[in-house]
């Protein structure tokens, strides 16, 4: 097992975390409140919970792309609000839903993208970049697809380019908002293994929110099990099967987790 | 694409635009013999009239046709980065509509002043078109810019901006209803677009304005590359979206509102040629279609100069009509054409 240095003590906390939005007129809409959570290196976690449970607001949240309404979330030590942009983006590579990329860009042009903190003011590619770039390409499985256009792409490998594109960031805590959302299962269940396989080889800390409770049950090291109105189980997919929440909030006869 | 395509196609357009921006110099009303162009144009000579007709009118508007083509299109293709939009160009801030409201009350009024005052505002006439455009423009963009913290994503600062150029249209409209024909005349002429009417000092000036929008407009390649994959994961790349917002905005407006003020709205090449680029080039990384956009539209305001100044007669045709007639027929033919175009800029 290889480890990189100074990754393995990277964590990302939320500490009181109360999240939601500020409607208009003042009123605050609470999604969640008090929310404890640690993000630990080389373990995955899937964010599971019901429709409008507040999941990707968590990840933005988390991701500092939205403000808490209250407590604080700290990366590497230091509270996420006060760092930058590009600091941020060095250690935290956010995937998010949106799917508006254009077509006539090619797979190397993307995942290079993530080198953006790191190349001059023009973006130019320097040899080291190259290799990260090549190698994160290799990862994900798209060796030989470097001069592909987007657009030609299937849905599953959209979702591994912008993955190696967070590789290529060298950022080692990777925060994905549905990521298997539109795959078919094959590639759901590849999707996932890879995220498990690199929590394994490089100590990254990998967070999913997703619907596919199976999937999750069966891969994730840890399960963030949003409970509306109430608060956030976390523990093992086995604790969490038999806390019986599940079958509270996603059960139905036909369906049943016990 | 191959890199040899590339290169070849390149240094084509770059031969191109420069044969065009000479053909410009030598074809006019009035026919001047080679041998005496490359005389006037490198040394000296005896013909007075020719040495003026070349250094003040031909030489300065063909320069104006190469800023101007290359200014707008450059312009044109960030306002389709920044906002995603095929139909976005340069104009589409409403920066323009602020220069044409401000050129519209400058001619109104100087009609109502003008009678008492004629000699003195006939003087003033173009300087003080180009004063009242450039003080309209300026007017508009701290709005828009004032706005831009207000809004939550690019989209909203679209339709704001759209709202703005509707109601510029509206007040110069009202203008124009409580004006006199000839005025109203006048200012559809300015609305029809020229390049002949700058002087080289007012070509300083134009110079200054649109250099430091490219110059802009270089730094801001990296940032727009990344607003490629969509403003969100943009963001999570890395880019500050809203220093990239402020000066796309700033850049394209100095670069627009600054063309504007010299030569009026020049319709089209701002939407047509950051496309045809687009298509020529396979490609929307702006490391190619910055400089690109900027050598092909300076190439087709050049063949749009040529042809509207009729080779041989005495008549020049409105700018406007010229690119219209060339823009609209090609952004048709790009859209049947290219059936990816949605999702190609």
């Amino acid at each position: 097992m290889t480890v990189k240095a100074g990754l393995k003590n990277m964590v990302l906390k939320g500490v009181n975390l109360s999240i939601g939005y500020k409607l208009h007129g003042g009123k605050v809409l609470h999604l969640q409140k008090e929310l404890n959570m640690e993000l630990r290196a080389g373990e995955l976690v899937c964010l599971v919970g019901p429709n409008g449970s507040g999941k990707s607001t968590l990840i933005r949240t988390l991701a500092g792309l939205q403000k808490p309404l209250s407590g604080s979330v700290i990366l590497d030590g230091y509270d996420i609000s006060a760092m930058k942009v590009p600091e941020k983006s060095q250690l935290l590579g956010i995937i998010l839903t949106e799917r508006n990329t254009v077509d006539n860009i090619t797979v190397f042009e993307i995942v290079s993208m993530g080198r953006y903190n790191y190349t001059n003011w023009l973006g130019t590619i320097r040899e080291q970049d190259r290799k990260k770039i090549s190698k994160a390409i290799y990862l994900v499985g798209l060796h030989g697809f470097e001069n592909r256009f987007f657009g030609s792409l299937s849905d599953g490998e959209k979702q591994r380019t912008f993955i190696a594109k967070t590789l290529a960031s060298e950022a080692s805590i990777l925060l994905l908002d549905e990521p298997i959302a539109q795959l078919d299962i094959p590639n759901r269940v590849e999707i996932m293994t890879f995220l498990k396989k690199l929590t394994h080889i490089s100590d990254y800390s990998v967070l999913v929110s997703t619907h596919e409770l199976d999937i999750a049950l069966k891969i994730a090291d840890k399960i963030w099990l949003i409970i509306p109105g109430d608060k956030m189980l976390i523990g093992t997919p086995d604790e969490v099967i038999k806390s019986g929440y599940l079958d509270e909030l996603f059960g139905n006869e036909l369906i049943s987790f016990k | 694409m191959s890199k040899k395509y590339h290169t070849t196609l390149i240094s084509l357009l770059i031969v191109a635009v420069i044969c065009l921006f000479f053909l410009d110099i030598i074809l006019g009303s009035v026919t001047i013999p080679m041998r005496h162009i490359i005389n006037i144009l490198f040394s000296r000579t005896d013909n007075k009239g020719w040495e003026y007709i070349i250094m003040q009118l031909r030489l300065p508007r063909a320069l104006v046709a190469l800023f101007a083509g290359a200014g707008l299109s450059v312009a044109g293709l960030m306002m389709q980065t920044l906002f995603r939009n095929p139909l976005a160009g340069p104009y589409v801030l409403g920066i323009s509509s602020g220069a044409g409201l401000g050129v519209a009350i400058y001619t109104m009024l100087s009609g109502i002043i003008g009678t008492g005052a004629g000699f003195i505002i006939s003087k003033l006439n173009y300087l003080g078109q180009v004063t009242s455009a450039i003080f309209g423009a300026v007017v508009i963009l701290i709005i828009v810019i004032s706005i831009v913290p207000k809004v939550k994503d690019s989209v909203s600062l679209l339709i704001v901006g759209i709202m703005f150029g509707s109601l510029a249209t509206a007040v110069i409209s009202v203008l124009q209803f409580f004006s006199t024909p000839q005025l109203v005349q006048k200012f559809a002429l300015w609305t029809m677009g020229s390049l002949g009417d700058v002087n080289w000092d007012q070509h300083m000036i134009l110079s200054i304005i649109v250099i430091t929008g490219f110059a802009v407009a270089i730094f801001l390649i990296k940032p727009m590359n990344a607003l490629l994959l969509g403003e969100s994961n943009a963001v999570t790349t890395g880019i500050e979206i809203k220093k990239t917002r402020y000066l796309i905005i700033i850049s394209s407006s100095l670069i627009a509102g600054g063309l504007t003020a010299f030569t009026g709205p020049v319709a089209f090449i701002g939407i047509a040629i950051p496309h045809i680029v687009r298509m020529l080039f396979n490609s929307s990384n702006h490391k190619i279609t910055i400089p690109m956009s900027a050598i092909c539209g300076a190439a087709l305001l050049l063949i749009c100069d040529i042809i509207s100044q009729v080779p041989g007669r005495s008549i020049v045709l409105p700018i406007n009509v010229l690119t219209a007639l060339f823009g609209a027929p090609v952004v048709i033919w790009i859209i049947i054409g290219k059936k990816n175009l949605r999702t190609s800029f």
